[in-house]
């Protein structure tokens, strides 16, 4: 009787314990700013996702929005340093990994885009990317067999508008939540740094943290990278006009970050070794640094997400 | 109480008014793809030619909508009684609205830079003399300081008249004329102010 009610205590006092730091976790998350509209549900999802993986999007039927943005590869894409188009079309920057949207005040390396819904037209219709128009798609979804039916579950309508593509597609990428790395484990008292990592993260909160900020590893910022200046993209100040803003790109999140290579808006590092080289003279960080400060940039990797199955290929039947 | 819904029923249904857009080039109805003389050397031709209108209204409701001289039909609208603004609130540009008068495919819509083009005109200053003609091509819009193209309509009424032989007689007395302007800039907003002058209400 008493070793049960001990078992007991202790059962009770774990489960605290592990909520309580939970708890703590999720607290420290802000509060989304891109939110999902009236329709989701798990219909919807579904149908975004199906959308997502299907190459009717683009204009030739050659590529969707997967062929860029893989899940295993944390919705990025690894093949090209940048975007790879319709014809074999290059674009002319890196094709960012697509999680935790929700938090973001902006879209895209010059943040032009601010609204996860309206972020698809973009690719869409970009002669690089799929190369479409919205009218067409809405005529190739329209006499689909599936999607006219599945869309009017949805949206009780019988022809379907933009706006109901922007919201389904919005429905899935929303849908893309990655917090559940070794990092996240650690932060939830469920595991511990190797002496590696933990330098590594001592190094990270001293000299990148300000930018790359905890728990989303990011911020809606704009800032220069001090690379070398390539007047062809002049990032941000293609938006604002702004001379103040000129060669200022977005601040990317660095979760799943050993898996989105290649790195920076245009992707000319390869690998962490090279971003951490480019950075390293500028911090003062020795070999030895660089290499703990990696160390602990892996523990943000979050295999749960990467191998989802549930943010996987996926085609809707009747 | 049932006079009080009633009342209510009314004053809910007074604010509302129909309101009409009147395109002009000068004294004559406007119409697309036709040439206008603007002096003895240079006439217009206009092939595209659509604008925002806004009722700013108190209520929550986004009362939009979109003159477009190609479709009759929307030279025609239901509006609160309200002062009128050219252009979209920028709050409503940036919250990935897409639903009516807003649809992308309505080709006022920037997806390179969030935001909804104001005024949208396109079409050939002809050298009739010279025999040479060059494109014109106005987006007019954004909303993002120092370059919105958003501006309260002055005045007030039931018919909005615009008279874009006065626009383009005063863009040709401008002293850079430049043709192609699809981005916010100080030429844009330029071009803007003038399209503005071009608007007067009618009671």
């Amino acid at each position: 009787m008493t070793n049960k009610v001990l078992f007991l205590i202790l059962l009770s006092v774990l489960f605290i314990s592990a909520t309580w730091n939970w708890q703590q976790t999720l607290q420290k998350w802000p509060a989304p700013i891109q939110i999902k509209t009236v329709y989701a549900s798990k219909a919807s999802f579904e149908l975004g996702r199906a959308l997502f993986y299907d190459p009717i999007l683009s204009v030739d039927s050659s590529i969707s929005c997967a062929s860029c943005h893989l899940s295993f590869t944390a919705f990025t894409h690894v093949d090209h340093p940048t975007s790879h188009g319709i014809a074999d079309r290059i674009g002319k920057r890196n094709a960012p990994g697509l999680f935790n949207l929700a938090w973001r005040q902006n879209f895209h390396w010059d943040g032009g885009v601010t609204s996860l819904t309206g972020q698809a037209i973009n690719p869409l219709t970009h002669p690089d990317e799929m190369g479409e128009t919205l009218q067409h798609i809405l005529l190739k979804l329209n006499r689909h067999p599936n999607y006219a039916a599945f869309f009017k579950r949805i949206y009780k309508q019988k022809q379907i508008e933009s706006w109901m593509l922007l919201d389904a597609l919005q429905q899935f990428t929303i849908a893309l939540v990655s917090k559940d790395s070794y990092y996240d484990k650690v932060m939830q008292g469920k595991a511990s740094f190797s002496i590696q990592q933990a330098k590594g993260f001592a190094l990270f909160e001293q000299h990148c943290n300000h930018c790359h900020t905890a728990p989303l590893f990011y911020s809606n910022r704009f800032e220069i990278n001090g690379l070398v200046i390539d007047t062809s993209d002049l990032g941000r100040y293609e938006i604002t006009g702004l001379p103040a803003d000129r060669e200022k790109f977005r601040v990317p999140t660095l979760r799943n970050i050993s898996y989105s290579f290649p790195y920076m808006h245009d992707g000319r590092f390869k690998s962490l070794k090279e971003v951490l080289r480019h950075y390293g003279q500028k911090l003062q960080l020795n070999d030895p640094q660089q290499k703990d400060l990696i160390a602990f940039l892996k523990t943000l990797t979050d295999s749960t997400f990467l191998t989802n199955p549930r943010f996987q290929y996926h085609t809707l039947t009747p | 109480m049932p006079l009080f819904l009633f009342v209510t029923f009314l004053l809910s249904h007074v604010t509302f008014s129909q309101q009409r857009a009147a395109l002009n080039w000068g004294k004559i109805p406007f119409e697309l793809e036709k040439q206008y003389d603007i002096n003895d050397s240079i006439a217009v031709r206009v092939d595209q030619f659509k604008f925002y209108v806004q009722a700013l209204n108190e209520d929550k409701q986004h009362h939009i909508h979109l003159i477009d001289a190609a479709e009759q039909e929307s030279w025609q609208w239901t509006s609160p009684i309200a002062p009128m603004q050219i252009g979209i609130q920028a709050a409503i540009q940036t919250a990935g609205v897409f639903i009516g008068e807003l649809d992308p495919i309505n080709g006022m819509y920037w997806a390179w830079n969030t935001g909804f083009i104001s005024v949208k005109c396109v079409g050939e200053v002809i050298h009739t003399k010279k025999e040479t003609s060059q494109k014109f091509e106005y987006h007019l819009g954004g909303y993002q300081a120092p370059f919105a193209c958003i501006k309260a309509i002055p005045g007030s009424g039931t018919q909005l008249n615009c008279d874009l032989s006065l626009w383009f007689k005063a863009i040709l007395h401008t002293e850079t004329q430049d043709w192609l302007i699809m981005q916010p800039s100080e030429e844009s907003l330029a071009i803007f102010e003038l399209f503005m002058a071009s608007l007067h209400y009618d009671q």
